[in-house]
């Protein structure tokens, strides 16, 4: 208990101490998919912008929970390295991967930020209604499958970054991918034929899928039922995917070879 | 010390910059291929939600193709430019060397401007080097011809640029925090230029802020090109004109900004 205070502890003061970086962070991944969002609108019937906003800011917030698990938990791994403090964490007894995951306090405030400045934005631009939730316990279970499935994301990404080198242009592509084909930014009904196939084979699809449901009623691709249930087994699985990945790395790897990068201390 | 200038400056860190990429190969590769990415992202979601010819109608294009190569190009050099002067000090400082460079005898409005300028100009002269063959097939050898006119307008646009970024060199010296506090910046500026989608369709507020915005101007260039045949010279000249004043008006403030900032820093030192 007392280790999980001092990692909840580390994180938000962390936050506070680095608070314009932070503020930096969340904002960039936001004002970079604002601008490929505009000029999708752009494609988009005139009368039938204001029913796309929902759609539209959901679309932004679950990408934003995304990007920001894979930079602000796989990538900031890279920094944990090289400060020494995966060396610091071992030699306390400490689980890294505990550590690690308590960014997800960082993702979650980075998604409180941003969340009123696309708020503000998709409204102006759209003249559409975002909140008129149909149900809010489906956004939320949206919400939650999608934060579970981006931190176990984060969390994989983690684990490899530990053992190799993980290109970040890599991630920026895959993440524009996962927001086109993986049915984060528009319904999965709307995608062109195989490609509907590829976003349900996608995990991020149906929490998005979900939310999209509680947001608008609209029904969603596949009953909505069995979404949940898919919903919950690719958390579950890609939860245990991180934890087991992690696991691995660390005792068939790292206890043997050390860390990939020297720490500063 | 004698041999310390501008020109060193700028000798040193192309020299440093052309390693960088012949040790970063990858990286260096995917900077070819950045602004078909974006153009994959805008026209693959776009298609999705709605269709292209209403994008070519809304725009008032006569060729959508050749103004979303430009626009990409503008895009990845605006975010080069600015990752050029204002991620030296950045990237300095986190190497540690950021002490020995303020310490060095020369002015640091002059060694931000001389440091940041061969990765701003490699990148704005690779992205064009990559986009040409797309605008060939597109436009034809007018297609080549027109990316120089934009060429043009992006250098013209980076004296502006590079004094916003000198701007937020001098925050980075100022702020006590190591990080990335400016990353920001580059996404904004590209979302009031309205690289994709005209100004028009930004909240007012927005639309204000981007008429101070240099890559606004150069945007515009290439929306003029891209819907005329022969655009206007009096109206590329006009745009020009803003270029100008907000090179003069940016590069006054950011030339007292960075003596401020160096001299705060040299009182405090580096955090």
């Amino acid at each position: 208990m007392s280790s999980l205070k001092a990692i909840i502890y580390l994180h938000s003061l962390r936050t506070w101490r680095y608070k314009y970086s932070f503020i930096n962070g969340a904002i960039n991944v936001g004002l970079w998919i604002a601008i490929f969002i505009l000029g999708a609108l752009l494609f988009v019937p005139a009368e039938e912008l204001p029913m796309t906003a929902p759609y539209i800011f959901w679309g932004i917030i679950l990408w934003n929970v995304l990007s920001s698990s894979v930079w602000s938990v796989g990538g900031w791994t890279q920094f944990f390295l090289s400060l020494g403090m995966y060396e610091e964490h071992k030699l306390a007894n400490t689980s890294v991967l505990k550590v690690i995951s308590g960014r997800s306090i960082t993702v979650l405030m980075d998604i409180v930020l941003i969340t009123p400045v696309m708020y503000f934005l998709v409204t102006q631009i759209t003249g559409g209604k975002v909140i008129f939730a149909v149900s809010p316990l489906y956004i939320l279970m949206g919400f939650l499958g999608m934060f579970l499935m981006s931190l176990s994301y984060g969390l994989s990404l983690s684990a490899l970054s530990l053992r190799m080198g993980v290109p970040g242009t890599l991630l920026d592509i895959s993440n524009f991918f996962l927001l086109v084909m993986g049915g984060i930014a528009v319904p999965v009904e709307s995608l062109p034929g195989p490609a509907k196939l590829l976003a349900i084979a996608i995990p991020f699809s149906h929490p998005a899928e979900i939310v999209r449901y509680g947001a608008t009623g609209n029904p969603t691709y596949i009953p909505l039922h069995i979404e949940l249930m898919i919903m919950w087994i690719y958390t579950a699985a890609l939860l245990l995917l991180a934890y087991f990945l992690f696991r691995y790395v660390e005792d068939k790897y790292l206890r043997l070879y050390g860390p990939r990068a020297v720490g500063r201390m | 010390m004698p041999g310390i200038n501008m020109w060193a400056v700028f000798r040193a860190q192309l020299h440093a910059s052309i390693y960088w990429y012949k040790n970063n190969k990858w990286l260096a590769v995917t900077m070819f291929f950045w602004p078909y990415l974006m153009i994959l992202v805008l026209v693959g979601l776009g298609s999705i939600m709605g269709s292209f010819e209403l994008y070519t109608e809304r725009m008032n294009l006569s060729s959508p193709g050749f103004y979303l190569i430009s626009a990409s190009a503008i895009a990845m050099t605006s975010v080069g430019i600015i990752d050029g002067v204002a991620g030296f000090a950045l990237y300095n400082r986190w190497l540690g060397t950021l002490n020995y460079i303020i310490l060095s005898p020369i002015r640091e409005s002059k060694l931000f401007i001389a440091a940041g300028l061969p990765d701003s100009l490699l990148s704005a002269l690779v992205t064009i080097v990559a986009v040409m063959p797309a605008a060939i097939y597109v436009e034809g050898l007018l297609g080549s011809l027109k990316l120089l006119i934009i060429l043009a307008f992006m250098l013209a646009g980076m004296i502006p640029l590079i004094g916003l970024s000198v701007l937020a060199a001098s925050a980075l010296l100022v702020v006590k925090e190591e990080s990335n506090i400016i990353n920001s910046i580059v996404p904004f500026i590209l979302l009031v230029s309205g690289v994709f989608y005209p100004v028009t369709v930004l909240p007012r507020i927005l639309q204000v802020v981007s008429l101070a915005v240099p890559t606004r101007y150069v945007v515009d260039a290439a929306k003029m090109v891209s819907t005329f045949s022969t655009p206007s010279g009096a109206a590329l000249m006009l745009l020009l004109g803003m270029l100008a004043l907000l090179g003069i008006i940016y590069n006054t403030i950011a030339g007292v900004a960075i003596m401020r900032a160096e001299k705060a820093v040299k009182m405090r030192g580096v955090d």
